[in-house]
């Protein structure tokens, strides 16, 4: 890595470090769920280094313990998984020319909060693709790292940290939070608003289709919006 | 977990992690360099203002940590964090703001 590089990939801890403190306390609570049903530290462990994705992780858990078959249970993490085929999608014009290599590492770490500082970062901005790498490396670095760390953890310490009340929802306030800087023009706006009315009406459906829906109503809405407003100009 | 074998719990881990990443890698790793159309560029710069909102907004209404009851601070948490990330623009301040009116108002339901 080139001095510049290495300058970026800080950039990226930097911007990463603080989500330990949301993303930290969400893994802790996996790592003492997962042993009170029985798991041992290394299933855990290997559980959490495989998936790496939290949500669907704690759906598949829950799913299996209260006996549900093992399809149903992995066809259901997995549909809670669908919107990262978006998140590689929308990265494509970033990496796509990216070798091959980097391709699948960067797929690995594509966890939701290190999409948004990348998207955060990229959209607007002209950057070399090394630089881009950089960034990405340095963003995933901490938060896919305590990830597996505080779900080991947890594991370890059964912790009384993750019961801290309140903090269960600390994820939903980081995901908003990330949204809203992005929220800068009329298409972005309706296009969340759009998908967050849909979210909600649809949230009975079976499968986290709802959420999927209501993504795709969001970006269709966006997209309309700001081919009219092009036209208009 | 008494009733999940080993052999069940590890096939799972094993058919989770490898669709998974799959689905990650999926158009990254399988379309390459290849130039999109700008119809689909258009709709792909709406994903994270779409997908964010569409996971969050129904955990605002009903928090899985209340087991799915409306709960007043974690709403007001919720409308914290958005005003404040809509006037300042910093995801650290509207996380913060959002945090402080939660265990604020946690701690006073304490009381």
């Amino acid at each position: 890595m080139t001095s510049a590089g290495r300058s970026v990939f800080w950039e990226g801890v930097r911007d990463g470090t603080p989500f330990i403190f949301m993303v930290g306390p969400f893994a802790l609570l996996f790592g003492v769920v997962a042993t009170e049903l029985g798991l041992s530290l290394w299933e855990t462990l290997s559980f959490s280094t495989l998936v790496i994705a939290g949500a669907a992780q704690f759906a598949t858990l829950e799913l299996l313990d209260a006996g549900a078959p093992l399809t149903v249970a992995v066809a259901t993490g997995l549909a809670v998984n669908l919107r990262m085929a978006l998140y590689s999608l929308s990265l494509v014009p970033y990496f796509g020319r990216a070798p091959l290599a980097h391709r699948a590492w960067l797929a690995y770490a594509l966890v939701d909060q290190v999409y948004a500082l990348a998207l955060l970062r990229f959209q607007g901005r002209e950057e070399s693709q090394a630089d881009r790498l950089a960034y990405y490396a340095g963003a995933a670095a901490p938060i896919c790292g305590i990830w597996i760390l505080a779900c080991a953890l947890g594991a370890l310490a059964q912790s009384t940290v993750a019961s801290v009340p309140g903090l269960d929802f600390a994820v939903p306030l980081t995901f908003l939070a990330m949204v809203t800087p992005m929220l800068k023009d009329r298409p972005s706006l309706a296009a969340a608003l759009v998908a967050a009315i849909l979210a909600v009406s649809a949230r009975a459906l079976p499968f986290n289709t709802g959420m999927l829906l209501a993504a795709a109503g969001g970006m269709v809405t966006g997209a309309i919006l700001e081919a009219w407003g092009d036209r208009h100009e | 977990m008494s009733e999940v074998s080993k052999e069940a719990l590890w096939l799972t881990i094993a058919a989770l992690g490898v669709g998974t990443y799959l689905i990650r890698f999926s158009f990254l790793g399988f379309l390459g360099g290849r130039t999109l159309p700008s119809g689909l560029l258009r709709l792909l710069r709406y994903v994270p203002v779409s997908v964010f909102p569409a996971l969050v907004a129904p955990q605002v209404l009903w928090p899985p940590g209340t087991g799915g009851a409306f709960d007043g601070p974690r709403f007001m948490a919720a409308l914290a964090t958005l005003a404040v990330g809509l006037w300042r623009r910093n995801v650290l301040l509207a996380l913060g703001a959002g945090l402080g009116v939660l265990f604020l108002l946690e701690g006073l339901r304490r009381l």
